[in-house]
């Protein structure tokens, strides 16, 4: 169901209470928990990996006596990385919710549109929010950069984890090239969710200090109807062509 | 030399009126109330004392050699004040060798020798050498080194600055031996520091060539016990240069440290995992060095930013170190077909920890230090793509953050009021 820049205003509007009661479905069960296994992998793998750029360093040290227990944690967090991803590829496919989610999370021209638009309007130039989809043009950067890099990491994370068939295989100056990539695939990876995913998900003001979002799977209308008025007036659009469906449950 | 004390113990027991009897000496000596009272107190009257049962156990006393023997500026009763005693009338080529040696030679400094036969043998009371009681007895020799050796004031007076030496080797692998183990074999000062059969006598410093400890014969000193490891020492490049005379090459003390050398398998070996890299490093960091050789640098910081280095860091001491790639005392350079980093080898010693490692591990550098140089110019430009891209991340972030903040702090609050107002 793809929604076009020129949606028209729907004729009806709930009532200004209602937009604080009703909530609609933002991230499936099946989701949250992908994002949850990602988040806890990411964190591991972070924490038992990112030490490790910084050599001579206190942060080595975390790994005092325990080394090896360090290597079993990454490529078990690495490995089920990996198995997320397999998942995600088949719930992409073979799923209702993955594969219309990810025909709205595809990149659009009017992504360009709506990034200048979300420019001006965070410089006060306009009043009118950004007409921003289920996804806004960040949101789809993130999951394509996130696609990309669990792509890269996990080739990479396997291929040193047995360099002895690497060496097999390529030269030794690939292996440093996969050793090199990691590393700073790594970084800006745990960059990126820091200084982005974290401020903007979680800590920007009006959502400080966490967004619920990742367990609750719900957001309000009103938070719908300011964050993603496309998606919002797609989702009244729905309510009128299906009378049937009752509010609380309708798909955001 | 034992016929000629006898014969000469004979002799002098056959001139009794000449010599004072030890006994008639005894009567006086051989009581502490009558030294004390001669001397004045009792510590200097401690001096004049001499135990009659220790001197009869004494080599001497069992010869049966009179105080005049030694003593021979006495002639009778009352004497004077006594003159030092010549051990060189027997001992002749002992006090040569002495007189030779840096104990024996008159020190420039003070004026005196700095110690003679008593120092470390004793007086009255002397063993034979290979007597477990002796002074200079193996295990417990180091006591009478020490008695001047680890006297820092003492040794000041010779212009030494060095007062620690003993103290290291009784911590040193060898000292434990000697004193944990109780191995009488084990090296003790004069094995490292004497000639060959003269014992302590013709020690000299280290940085005369006489000296066993000295650069040149160092390695042939240690391979009095360790010849093994000298041979393989002899085949690898250090030995080779060592050989031909090189002044920069590293000894066996270089690498092991020489009173407080360690068992390898003793974390405070200069050759143990975690202190190994530091001590090869010593020179193959220096860029002189490297330079002179034409060795490569960055070895140190290369190995350390590895796995293997971040893991030995970590603690984990089964990883590879320098002399797990490169060996040891056989370590050749990568460019000699012999050793074990050869490429010819490399698979093989690899292979040792890490089985079944690719033949392409041959097909670039082990320790990179630059991506552009070591990897290749492609990876280099990896390298700078990922710059960019944390750098534009970075800014990025921050900048979508500041306008965020703008918007919170400055645009809002304005909109809220345009809109009461």
């Amino acid at each position: 169901m793809a929604e076009t820049g020129a949606t028209p205003t729907p004729a009806w509007e709930p009532y200004a209470g209602d937009l604080d009661t009703t909530v609609v479905v933002r991230l499936t069960l099946a989701e949250r928990v992908q994002h949850i296994v990602l988040m806890t992998s990411f964190t591991l793998l972070i924490v038992t990996g990112i030490p490790l750029l910084f050599p001579g360093t206190a942060l080595v040290h975390l790994f005092g006596g325990i080394f090896p227990v360090r290597t079993f944690l990454h490529r078990f967090a690495g490995s089920t990385l990996a198995a997320l991803a397999a998942f995600h590829v088949l719930y992409v496919l073979f799923t209702e919710e993955g594969r219309r989610d990810f025909g709205r999370i595809a990149p659009r021209v009017s992504d360009i549109k709506d990034f200048v638009h979300y420019l001006k309007y965070q410089l006060g130039k306009v009043d009118e929010p950004p007409p921003f989809g289920k996804f806004n043009p960040f949101e789809k950067i993130e999951y394509f950069a996130v696609v990309w890099g669990s792509a890269v990491m996990v080739a990479t994370g396997f291929m040193m984890w047995f360099f002895e068939a690497t060496l097999r295989l390529f030269p030794k100056w690939v292996y440093d090239l996969v050793l090199m990539i990691h590393g700073y695939e790594a970084l800006l990876a745990f960059l990126s969710i820091i200084l982005w995913h974290l401020y903007n998900v979680h800590l920007k003001p009006g959502v400080f200090p966490m967004s619920r979002v990742w367990l609750s799977g719900k957001i309000t209308l009103r938070e719908l109807r300011h964050e993603h008025p496309r998606e919002y007036r797609a989702w009244l659009r729905r309510q009128r062509i299906q009378p049937d469906t009752e509010n609380g449950s309708g798909e955001g | 030399m034992k016929r000629l004390f006898v014969l000469v113990a004979f002799l002098i027991a056959l001139v009794p009126p000449v010599a004072a009897r030890a006994q008639d000496c005894l009567g006086c000596h051989g009581d502490r109330s009558t030294t004390s009272s001669l001397a004045g107190d009792s510590v200097k009257g401690a001096r004049l004392f001499v135990d009659p049962t220790q001197f009869k156990g004494s080599v001497h006393g069992k010869l049966g050699f009179d105080c005049t023997t030694c003593h021979q500026s006495i002639s009778g009763y009352p004497h004077t004040k006594v003159s030092p005693v010549d051990c060189s009338g027997c001992h002749g080529d002992a006090a040569k060798q002495l007189a030779g040696s840096v104990h024996g030679r008159v020190n420039a400094e003070t004026g005196t020798a700095p110690a003679g036969c008593a120092d470390c043998h004793g007086s009255h009371y002397i063993l034979r050498p290979a007597d477990p009681a002796s002074k200079v007895y193996r295990l417990t020799q180091f006591q009478a080194c020490a008695t001047c050796h680890s006297d820092s004031t003492h040794m000041a007076r010779f212009g030494q600055g060095n007062s620690a030496s003993v103290r290291s080797y009784l911590e040193s692998v060898h000292g434990k031996a000697l004193l944990e183990k109780g191995l009488s074999i084990a090296p003790v000062c004069t094995d490292c520091h004497g000639q060959k059969g003269t014992g302590a006598h013709q020690i000299q410093p280290v940085s005369s060539a006489e000296s066993p400890m000295n650069r040149a014969r160092v390695v042939a000193t240690c391979g009095n016990c360790h010849q093994g490891i000298v041979n393989a020492y002899t085949r690898g490049i250090h030995g080779k240069m060592y050989a031909a005379g090189n002044g920069d090459v590293p000894t066996c003390i270089d690498c092991h440290r020489e009173h407080g050398i360690q068992s390898v398998t003793s974390p405070g070996s200069s050759v143990y995992p975690t202190q190994i890299a530091g001590t090869c490093s010593r020179c193959h960091e220096r860029a002189e060095l490297n330079a002179r050789y034409g060795l490569p640098s960055a070895r140190r910081d290369t190995y350390l930013g590895s796995f293997h280095g971040i893991a030995l860091e970590a603690g984990q001491l089964t990883v590879a170190n320098c002399e797990s790639c490169h060996g040891s005392h056989e370590i050749l350079p990568s460019a000699d077909t012999a050793s074990t980093i050869n490429p010819v080898h490399l698979v093989q010693t690899c292979g040792r920890c890490h089985p079944g490692i690719g033949e392409r591990v041959k097909e670039g550098k082990i320790h990179v230090a630059s991506v552009k140089r070591d990897i290749n110019v492609f990876a280099y430009g990896v390298q700078l793509l990922y710059y960019a891209l944390i750098a534009g991340i970075v800014l990025f972030a921050a900048a979508m953050i500041g306008l965020d903040q703008y918007r919170h702090r400055v645009v809002d609050p304005r909109r809220r009021e345009k809109d009461h107002g």
